[in-house]
């Protein structure tokens, strides 16, 4: 038993261990370096065929839509996708075809607010119609149609909440969803309250009902879908911005998306003309903007109970 | 299309934001946290699964099993959202301590279990037949062998929960994959923000590593030596 093989001692174990932290450094510090190198070399090379003649060409287009934000873009209950952006695109997709019996046929697909702007650069997606302003930075990533609906950003609470105003909530913990513009805002009107972001708005929206915050931040139009649904919840009167919506397009060096974006907007325009995107907003905002739909139904004040 | 090219410049101009260090600062308090947790739960499952009890046994092969054999995430979400859906609501920290210490216990305690189990079982029978007490002999004998053989797999399940501690992002808690997802969303940068992250916790794991050689080292050299060790020596003589 007296031989043990020299591998096996303490000392050689031991050099052998650090030198392996040492060489997995190294080996990690060139892996990171290809990965950089490799995506550096990928991307670009767009199609350098134009976008409006191959929406044309094969007949369909895929768009990005919300699929949790309702009036806007939701999943109804008998599992279609509906809303003011879906009816929107549809009727765009009527507008820009080649032969107006034939309409371009539409695809939608799930976009969130943190995924819309990776999903249209990633080139799977013809248009972006998600609730999503027109900033500048996003301006410098994507191409925007013009505006389209203006929102504008709000706050709700829980009706029980004693806030009537938003300088109540200046301790409180605002939730909101990340890569939105409302995040930014409320930091600014808001600088000593606590924040907590969310992927989505409906998480966002469980964890306000679940009393895990004080108040919920977004645009109004969203926050009107939740209310509606509940009527347990109330909007504050103060609005923190304007939010110009737009429909995202992909940016191409060489310019093959910009007719896409001209059509668009000369379809923007018509259906500005001749009352279509004003009849959109009447069915799909009307309902909310009488505000009543979610107020306590009148104390029972039958006159025959009272003594 | 985002220059995906990280520098140096980069990483630390990005890693010394105040949100970033916050971040970083509840990546390193929550693997803390629940390392600890993790080895006290550890050690008590280790020591019930040697009991003489056989119900302590059973009760402590139970939670190995179930905790280890079911996705953190899923633990997660259950104190999360699980536990607020029947109106308790824990705070995200505690219920990331929560998971992170009973998931990374359950592995803790096979480890343990095994190191304790290394050192022969007469070294136990000499120790109560020099008079200690059954709590001293493990305290003084058995504990202090078993550490060296538990070290390395200690480490590599600290690095684990170093790793595993990404996921409480889910439930809303800011620690660095948090940060780091925000801002690959804010700036549209994923690679940049990404790879920083990797870098990060990268970082994280080779000190741990290296903490651990440390101490390795030192006990080699008796530079660092049990306390219990000396008093038995002090026995002994």
């Amino acid at each position: 038993m007296g031989h043990i093989p020299r591998i096996f001692t303490v000392k050689s174990r031991q050099e052998s261990t650090v030198k392996r932290i040492g060489s997995s450094a190294l080996i990690l510090a060139i892996m990171l370096a290809a990965v950089a190198m490799l995506a550096a070399c990928g991307g670009g090379a767009g199609p350098a065929v134009d976008q409006l003649s191959s929406v044309r060409q094969r007949g369909k287009m895929v768009a990005g839509v919300k699929f949790d934000s309702k009036p806007f873009g939701y999943l109804d209950t008998d599992g279609e996708v509906k809303g003011y952006d879906i009816d929107l695109i549809r009727e765009l997709a009527r507008r820009i075809s080649a032969n107006p019996d034939k309409p371009v046929d539409v695809e939608f697909q799930q976009v969130l607010s943190s995924t819309r702007i990776i999903g249209l650069n990633l080139g799977k997606l013809d248009l972006v119609a998600a609730t999503m302003t027109i900033t500048p930075e996003r301006e410098e990533m994507i191409d925007f149609t013009d505006p389209y609906y203006i929102a504008h950003q709000a706050v709700i609470v829980p009706e029980k909440s004693s806030a009537r105003l938003l300088d109540d909530l200046s301790d409180g913990t605002i939730l909101y969803v990340i890569g939105t513009t409302s995040e930014k805002n409320i930091r600014k009107r808001l600088p000593k309250a606590r924040f907590k972001g969310f992927k989505s708005s409906v998480e966002a929206f469980s964890a306000l009902k679940a009393g895990r915050g004080s108040a919920m931040t977004s645009d109004d139009t969203i926050l009107y879908g939740f209310i509606g649904d509940t009527c347990t919840f109330r909007m504050l009167p103060e609005r923190l911005s304007d939010e110009p919506y737009g429909m995202g397009i992909r940016q191409t060096d060489d310019r093959s998306t910009e007719s896409f974006r001209k059509a668009i907007n000369k379809a923007l325009e018509d259906m500005r003309g001749d009352g279509t995107l004003k009849a959109l907003e009447e069915k799909w905002m009307g309902p909310y903007r009488d505000l009543s739909i979610c107020e306590e139904p009148p104390a029972a004040d039958e006159p025959g109970d009272s003594p | 299309m985002e220059h995906a090219l990280v520098t140096a410049a980069d990483f630390f101009r990005t890693v010394v934001r105040e949100d970033f260090l916050a971040a970083i600062g509840m990546t390193v308090f929550l693997s803390l946290v629940s390392g600890f947790f993790a080895i006290l739960a550890g050690f008590l499952s280790a020591f019930m699964g040697m009991s003489a009890i056989r119900p302590l046994r059973w009760l402590s092969s139970v939670y190995i099993e179930l905790f280890r054999n079911t996705p953190l995430l899923i633990q997660l979400y259950i104190y999360y959202k699980g536990l607020q859906s029947i109106g308790i609501i824990l705070d995200p920290v505690i219920c990331g301590i929560l998971g992170l210490s009973l998931y990374t216990g359950a592995y803790l305690s096979e480890v343990f279990r095994s190191g304790l189990l290394s050192v022969p079982a007469n070294q136990l029978d000499a120790g109560l037949a020099m008079g200690l007490s059954r709590f001293e002999a493990y305290g003084l004998i058995l504990i202090p062998q078993a550490f060296r053989v538990i070290l390395p797999p200690l480490c590599n399940q600290m690095i684990n929960l170093t790793k595993n501690s990404s996921l409480v992002a889910f439930i809303t808690v800011e620690d660095i994959f948090y940060m780091v997802y925000k801002g690959a969303v804010d700036e549209f940068q994923p690679m940049k923000y990404f790879v920083i992250g990797a870098m990060l916790y990268v970082t994280l794991t080779l000190t741990i590593a290296a903490v651990t050689q440390l101490l390795d080292w030192l006990i080699d050299r008796r530079i660092l030596r049990f306390p219990a060790i000396a008093s038995v020596q002090e026995v002994a003589a």
